[in-house]
């Protein structure tokens, strides 16, 4: 294959990794404005009274948009601008120069986050591919409220594409908050301690985690989604309370997100502001205090204030008022704390400056308007109004925008050795900034109006502040054609920079830093690999073909509806097993080997990197099966006539099957104890016991489901209680089959002599995956058969 | 190798799962008390095996905190779901 093509293809270099998310959340930046521009068509005049002509659709059939498309642009803008743009975005800069600011070598898992870039790229497509599917793409909103987003209201193959992308994004983000995590908590270079570390990486720290304990739920709630527009089960069914279920889960990922998308701009703000105003960044211990504060806890206990108007009781209502007004005051404190640095300093206006400063302003009036919606009382008024869209995107476009693109500015010379068009990046802000405000501040007046309407009847008060609005979405997004004139200026042509243009102090800029064997030199081709040559020891074709076949299962899952889709979604499965099977004789054969390096971990040092990685990774899965045991609890609560215990499940069965679980449980932690005594043999044996006893787990379960199925008519579809049973015990199954596969591994190197008394890596996660396992089923077995 | 531990906890959660099993059985079904008795059995039985095959016990304190946090935003998120009606 042409090099440069293997290169980007099976790159797993967190620079090139980096580089490719910049890239590809343009593209999909442009698609989302492209949806957005449609939208502010359709609503810049609004549908002629009768008898009137003029400026107006002439009827409400007559429309630059029809409803469904109007719709389906406004909600897939939604979500690529938030999933697809902003945070692959701040991913993008954290892949590149995080490792570099913390001066880590590569990320801790540079095959997983190839995996998980390609993931997120194949999710995007297929997600947007539901466009072409008759019926179209989804239309409930990028919030996919149930049951609009049901097989009822959203029928067709192209929602169930768009949740199936969604599905990709979110485990893409699960994986990546993993590695990222992973790679700040014990991969830093020497002398990075903790007090060391730069506020970019900071803030991404601070992000990952809001990202690690969100997005499972998310993903738990599309899982759930997907099964019931594919196979029929019932879970957001209106009748079983549903919709609120879905919001419960929804806004657990999506308010957290919120500040996904805000706190990697504020990292760049902090990083900026000291380098053009000359004064160290004021009260930086207090911005780090707070900005914890934000995301754990109470990012996560303010959800309910977008659910203030479903019901829920005056307490809940009450309490999720107070959380969220108290959730602004570490903001005030951090934004004060901006402006302090300001202050009496000897500013230096360029482009990333003053887009900092714009994004700080924009902040403030978005986080004034949002101090308004805390109030339940006040959002009675405002919810689901073009109050509520002006108050979001202040926050979501104009601070996190302004301050992405103040880091592309900012960073621009460090990627590229060259110095960006100073006057155009200027015009560029003041093209941007003006068009924002028009595009926007016009909503905030537009408080009556209710949003996702895709035409109105003429109202004054309506019709100038509307089709001033779409003028300011037209400069505001034209002006972005400045930023991409000066993307292509510095990609064939540009003045050389000079290593440090800025003058900053942070280990990135730094031209080779302690540590960078692989990050730095790679990038430059200095880089022997494992097996020689340039960048050829970090090329694996794995991550693309286990994010392809995963990509091609879900595509074929989506069009069940076709008779083609199910040989989709097998080639898709046939994919994925030769992509571990590939993974895995990697591994076997050390062909993708990562050298171990001194770092600081401080407080992991005891904890060895991948131990660390499962133990992160198997905290996101408590919060899936959490959210999913949670929903079957919700849905039990609200179902009257369920199946008498003991009527429906064969209690002895269950109990067999748990013995044989937790037995494995046991020779799985025999297997890590013989070789952690050197007995090679011994462990041997006893893993094998583990796959025959997880297989017969599985054997008796799939036994159980062909009683229950045929025998007893007892499926999926059949009722609440066959929905919530078949999809959280087959979701623990999933675990199961996981972990039969990762035991094929295991005993294959172990016959290989792989293990030893002081390498057993491998078998000490495996076991500790296997004891979550466990637990699950801990739970599951009294759920489902005895109560 | 030290078997008495291992084994001692894989019987002990054998024994109370059947434990669990008998109190289904011995009581009227629907009965509150049954949920209550279960459910304690089965947290007791998850913490002892987080502690003993998972040896979280053994783990540095950031480690317990690393799972305890989402444990606790989970119960935040369920307790609110299951209560967010309730008058």
């Amino acid at each position: 294959m042409n090099a440069w093509l293997s290169r980007w293809l099976y790159t797993t270099n967190h620079k090139d990794v980096g580089l490719l998310y910049i890239a590809g959340s343009m593209y999909f930046g442009f698609i989302g404005a492209i949806l957005i521009l449609l939208v502010r068509v359709e609503l810049a005049i609004p549908v002629c009274a009768a008898g009137v002509s003029g400026m107006c659709w002439p009827s409400a059939t007559q429309t630059f948009l029809s409803a469904a498309s109007f719709n389906q642009a406004v909600t897939l803008h939604g979500l690529i601008m938030i999933l697809w743009f902003l945070s692959p975005l701040a991913i993008g800069l954290a892949n590149y120069f995080l490792p570099l600011q913390i001066g880590a070598s590569d990320l801790a898992l540079p095959r997983v986050n190839a995996f998980g870039y390609w993931l997120w790229l194949f999710g995007g497509i297929i997600a947007t591919l539901g466009f072409f599917m008759p019926g179209g793409n989804t239309a409930g909103g990028w919030t996919a409220y149930s049951p609009l987003s049901s097989s009822q209201f959203s029928p067709g193959a192209g929602p169930t594409l768009a949740f199936a992308g969604l599905i990709m994004l979110a485990t893409s983000i699960t994986v990546g908050s993993v590695n990222i995590l992973l790679t700040v908590a014990v991969s830093r270079g020497p002398g990075i301690t903790w007090r060391k570390i730069p506020m970019f990486s900071w803030f991404m720290l601070f992000t990952i985690i809001a990202m690690l304990f969100s997005f499972p739920s998310l993903l738990a709630a599309l899982l759930i989604l997907i099964s019931d527009r594919v196979l029929g089960t019932m879970y957001f069914s209106a009748s079983a309370g549903g919709s609120i279920l879905w919001d419960d889960l929804f806004w657990f990922f999506g308010h957290p997100e919120v500040y996904v998308v805000l706190l990697p701009a504020f990292g760049l703000i902090a990083e900026i502001f000291p380098v053009f105003s000359g004064r160290p960044l004021a009260e930086k211990n207090i911005i780090l205090i707070c900005t914890g504060a934000i995301v754990i806890p109470l990012s996560y206990m303010v959800w309910s204030h977008h659910m203030f108007l479903t019901g829920v009781t005056l307490s809940e209502d009450e309490a999720f008022s107070v959380a969220t007004i108290l959730i602004s005051l570490p903001f005030d404190i951090i934004t004060l704390a901006f402006i302090k640095t300001l202050t009496r300093s000897s500013i230096r206006l360029t482009a990333p400056m003053v887009f900092c400063i714009g994004s700080i302003f924009l902040f403030i009036i978005g986080g004034v308007t949002g101090v308004f919606l805390s109030s339940f009382v006040l959002d009675v008024v405002y919810n689901n109004t073009y109050f509520v869209v002006g108050h979001f995107h202040y926050v979501m476009v104009g601070a996190a925008i302004f301050g992405l693109i103040a880091g592309l500015y900012y960073y621009i010379p460090k990627m590229t050795g060259k110095m960006y068009h100073e006057k155009m990046a200027n015009w560029h802000f003041i093209t941007s900034f003006i068009g924002f405000n028009v595009l926007y501040f016009p909503m905030f007046f537009l408080y009556d109006m209710p949003r996702r309407i895709y035409t109105y009847q003429s109202l004054p008060s309506w019709n100038t502040l509307n089709l001033i609005s779409t003028v300011g979405a037209f400069i505001f997004a034209a002006s972005q054609i400045l930023l991409l004139a000066n993307i292509i200026y510095v990609w064939r042509g540009g003045k050389i920079s000079p290593p440090n243009p800025w003058g900053a102090t942070t280990p990135e800029w730094v031209p080779v830093i302690t540590g960078a064997s692989h990050g730095a030199a790679a990038a430059t081709g200095s880089m022997p690999g494992a097996e020689g040559g340039e960048h050829h020891g970090h090329l694996s074709s794995r991550p693309i073909w286990l994010a392809g076949g995963i990509g091609l299962s879900l595509l074929g899952l989506a069009l069940m509806v076709y008779s083609w889709g199910l040989a989709v979604f097998i080639a898709g499965l046939a994919v994925d097993g030769l992509a571990i099977i590939g993974w895995m004789y990697e591994d076997l054969h050390e062909k993708f080997h990562m050298p171990e390096e001194v770092t600081e971990s401080w407080p992991f040092s005891a904890i060895p990197k991948m131990r660390l990685g499962m133990w992160i990774f198997l905290s996101t899965d408590v919060i899936v099966f959490g959210a999913i045991l949670g929903a079957y609890l919700y849905i039990r609560s609200f179902t009257p006539n369920w199946p008498i215990p003991g009527s429906v499940h064969e209690i002895p069965l269950g109990l067999a099957n748990t013995i044989v679980l937790l037995t494995s449980g046991l020779t799985a932690f025999l297997a890590l104890e013989s070789v952690k005594e050197g007995k090679q043999r011994n462990m041997i044996m006893w893993l094998c016991a583990t796959f025959v006893l997880g297989a017969t787990f599985l054997g008796i379960k799939g036994a159980e489901w062909y009683n229950l199925y045929f025998a007893k008519g007892f499926t999926w579809n059949s009722s609440i209680a066959g929905s919530t049973y078949y999809f959280t015990v087959g979701l623990h199954a999933a675990h199961v089959t996981v972990g039969l596969v990762l035991m094929v591994y295991l005993i294959r190197k172990a016959m290989m002599g792989g293990y030893t008394k002081e390498n057993h890596a491998g078998v000490e996660n495996f076991a500790l995956y296997w004891a979550f396992v466990d637990i699950v089923w801990i739970f599951v077995f009294p759920l489902f058969y005895l109560l | 190798m030290n078997y008495k531990t291992p084994v001692a906890v894989w019987l002990y959660m054998i024994v109370t799962t059947i434990g669990e099993v008998f109190v289904f059985y011995s009581a009227k079904p629907d009965a509150f008390s049954i949920t209550i008795a279960i459910g304690v059995i089965a947290m007791i039985n998850s913490l002892v095996a987080a502690l003993f095959l998972m040896n979280i016990r053994k783990e540095p304190p950031v480690i317990q905190y690393l799972m305890l946090a989402p444990l606790a935003l989970i119960m935040v998120l369920i307790l609110t779901m299951l209560f967010a009606f309730a008058q």
